[in-house]
């Protein structure tokens, strides 16, 4: 006999082309629907882990403080592209204001999360998510107002100059979005914005008596395991993708394993180990799954985009492949031990 | 069966169990997964979608002014007060709850417990001394129709038992809790004075209420309550602003819908096709014992559709337990066990002819062979 990966090239001869195409196209359709599954009810929560992720700060507290980084928040602010003077269209981000003089420090803060571009003076920075629905990028005009103001006077405009990942508040269901601008800046393109009315954080300074700081540990902690985590309702909806992914992959597995089996062990008879029949059902999966997974993982992103309007960042689409491909790997690992065994087990 | 016939049996068989087991466990996942969004939307805009009222007006009425203001109206209406309070059944207890005491005049064809969202219980139901709950409500409060459900009345004050009449697939405005019950038991154990702060009225304009609602007598009592001139928002308007508000828009409906139909189906297919060159070679073995083709195959793939059809059917009813049991979503909305009926015919449909397809390619198959 000759050696291992030699006799492997004979293998793939006993599987049927039809057989695997049409394979292929059920574990697209089923990788579909999980795919959609897994990418849409993880969509808040992974955006916000990673969100928290990038952030650099030590611990952060509600309020006011002198002697930290103070942001001040407010959901009051609409942003629109600029063709859309009406605001017909428009998104309501959450807006972060921080004081004159301390870019660098939100700067620092940001850092993790900042995916393009940079924070410059009298500029702006806006999330991912609202970047791509809007259709700007940096160095693009976007049209802000704060809306609450009955004013006839113009909108203004202020210049994209950097780009951020995704952000969401815990309570707004995955379809959130950031606009970070320093007060000036804020004060310039938003007239009437009222600056007293705003809540804020405080990163690394000392809490106001009476309130209690919260490192980031424990805010990370918060999102992927606490109070913030996924709620049992949307683990249940992934599961269930996942399980009828694994059913696909399941009778797929079958049909490679009644198919490899009868040559295998044919193989293992004349002298070679028996692991190569497992090994190349093994890959043979692995390479129908992913392929399978990555093609199935990026309709249902393209489907939540164009349908619902959420955005799905490029990093949980390989995620969510990643976690498709890798379940059909793991579970064709556990269903191929007989593959090639047959005639080992008879003698 | 003939005698070549009977030795193909044994492998039918089995192919036939994994045939049967596979799509029924696909598609009761996929009913799982695909009827989620469209039975959350069907709650949350039900109450509009299905409701028989034309107009909802907030309003404050004194309970001793209704009767003007019934005959003002002169028109199928239903007004009712709204109470903001605790409903408590055995050891479960749910705040806010959106309470509507009817009025004794109440025509409840046109509140927003619509009939075609009932799902358990019947609005026919006699007893004077009832409640009709939402579905999160009655869920989270762990009743059905005829328990006994305590209602609050106010601070240091004796709750009101009443009986569960009927329960509705319907959230007000995105509310999960609410519910409506007669203002007779209520307003007895409530202190004075009494008032009713919402009409729904079918049959007429927002001009023409606040035309009938404009009459000198009428117009001295709303002004006194500070509740003139009257407002009114069309049910249109109520089902748009609530969609706006819903966690489930259409095309998220339409798309996990879509894909769980493919993928359901799909799966039915691939297993007919598997189960097809599972049994090929023991058809051309039993054909060339003997065996009569024309009878075989057709029985064959007979039992292959009829098998592959159950498990749709089967799967799917095991799929929609999880809605009728409230696991899922609060409850299972009758349009909803419609949509999927069709659906699964449908499915049921294109297997058969797919079958059918299959039975026919294998009959030729074998023949040109033989």
């Amino acid at each position: 006999m000759r050696p291992t990966l030699v006799t492997w090239g004979t293998l793939p001869r006993h599987l049927k082309p039809a057989e695997v195409a049409r394979d292929l196209v059920i574990l697209v359709l089923v990788g579909a629907l999980a795919g959609f599954a897994v990418l849409y009810c993880s969509r808040g929560w992974f955006d916000r882990l990673r969100w928290e992720s990038g952030l650099d700060y030590a611990a952060k507290s509600p309020g006011t403080n002198a002697d930290g980084l103070t942001v001040a928040t407010s959901s009051e602010v609409s942003t629109s592209r600029p063709a859309d003077d009406m605001f017909l269209d428009s998104m309501r981000p959450t807006t972060w204001i921080y004081p004159d003089g301390r870019q660098a420090d939100v700067a620092r803060l940001v850092a993790g999360n900042l995916v393009e571009g940079t924070l410059r003076d009298g500029q702006a920075v806006l999330d991912q998510a609202s970047a791509a629905t809007l259709g700007v990028g940096v160095g693009d005009e976007l049209m802000v107002e704060w809306a609450p103001s009955v004013d006839e006077e113009p909108r203004r405009t202020v210049t994209v100059s950097g780009i951020v990942r995704p952000f969401h508040l815990p309570d707004n269901g995955g379809n959130g979005g950031l606009l970070i601008l320093s007060a000036t800046t804020a004060e310039q393109t938003i007239p009437g914005l009222d600056m007293t009315s705003l809540d804020s954080t405080t990163y690394d300074g000392s809490a106001p008596s009476g309130v209690t700081s919260q490192t980031h540990l424990s805010a990370l902690l918060d999102i992927a395991f606490g109070k913030l985590a996924m709620t049992p309702f949307l683990w249940s909806l992934i599961l269930i993708g996942l399980a009828i992914w694994l059913l696909g992959v399941a009778r797929v597995t079958r049909t490679l394993v009644d198919r490899l089996s009868p040559i295998a062990s044919v193989i293992v008879d004349l002298g070679q180990t028996p692991l190569i029949g497992r090994l190349f059902a093994v890959f043979a999966m692995a390479l129908l799954a992913g392929t399978a997974a990555a093609v199935a993982s990026w309709a249902a992103r393209e489907f939540i985009m164009a349908w619902t309007r959420f955005y799905v960042t490029s990093a949980q689409l390989l995620v969510a492949t990643g976690v498709l491909a890798g379940l059909a790997v793991v579970f064709t690992l556990a269903r191929t031990r007989q593959v090639g065994l047959a005639t080992t087990h008879r003698s | 069966m003939s005698s070549p016939a009977a030795a193909l049996w044994p492998v039918v068989r089995r192919e036939l169990a994994r045939l049967g087991l596979t799509v029924l466990v696909g598609a009761g996942l996929a009913v799982l997964l695909g009827m989620i969004y469209p039975i959350q939307r069907e709650i949350e805009l039900g109450a509009y979608s299905h409701g028989q009222f034309d107009l909802w007006s907030s309003t404050a009425i004194p309970a001793a002014q209704l009767p003007i203001v019934d005959a003002a109206i002169d028109a199928p209406h239903c007004v009712t007060a709204l109470w903001f309070t605790r409903l408590t059944a055995a050891d479960h207890v749910i705040d806010n709850v959106q309470l509507a005491p009817l009025a004794p005049t109440c025509d409840e064809r046109v509140t927003p417990f619509p009939d075609a969202t009932v799902i358990a219980g019947s609005r026919s139901t006699t007893t004077e001394r009832w409640i009709d709950l939402t579905a999160d409500a009655a869920k989270d409060l762990g009743v059905a129709p005829g328990d006994t459900v305590d209602v609050g009345t106010g601070e240091d004050l004796p709750p009101v038992t009443l009986t569960v009449r009927a329960v509705f697939a319907v959230r007000q405005t995105g509310a999960e809790y609410s519910a409506q019950a007669p203002a007779e038991p209520l307003f007895a154990a409530a202190p004075e004075p009494q008032e009713y702060g919402q009409v729904y009225v079918a049959g007429l304009s927002a001009d023409e209420l606040a035309a009938r609602l404009s009459t000198p007598e009428i117009r001295r009592m709303l002004e006194a309550t500070g509740s003139y001139p009257v407002d009114s928002e069309s049910r249109a308007g109520l089902e748009a602003r609530t969609d706006q508000a819903a966690t489930t828009g259409l095309g998220l409906i339409r798309v996990i819908g879509a894909l769980a139909i493919l993928g359901g189906l799909g799966l039915a297919v691939r297993e007919l096709d598997v189960f097809r060159r599972a049994v090929l070679p023991v058809l051309d073995l039993t054909h060339q014992l003997g065996g009569d083709l024309g009878r075989i195959v057709p029985r064959v793939t007979a039992m292959a559709t009829l098998t592959a059809g159950t498990a749709i059917v089967v799967g799917a009813a095991l799929g929609s337990l999880a809605f009728f049991g409230a696991w899922l979503t609060p409850g299972l909305p009758p349009t909803q066990v419609r949509l999927l009926g069709l659906v699964v015919a449908g499915t049921v449909g294109v297997v058969a002819v797919t079958g059918a397809a299959f039975g026919v390619h294998t009959l030729r198959s074998l023949e040109r062979t033989s």
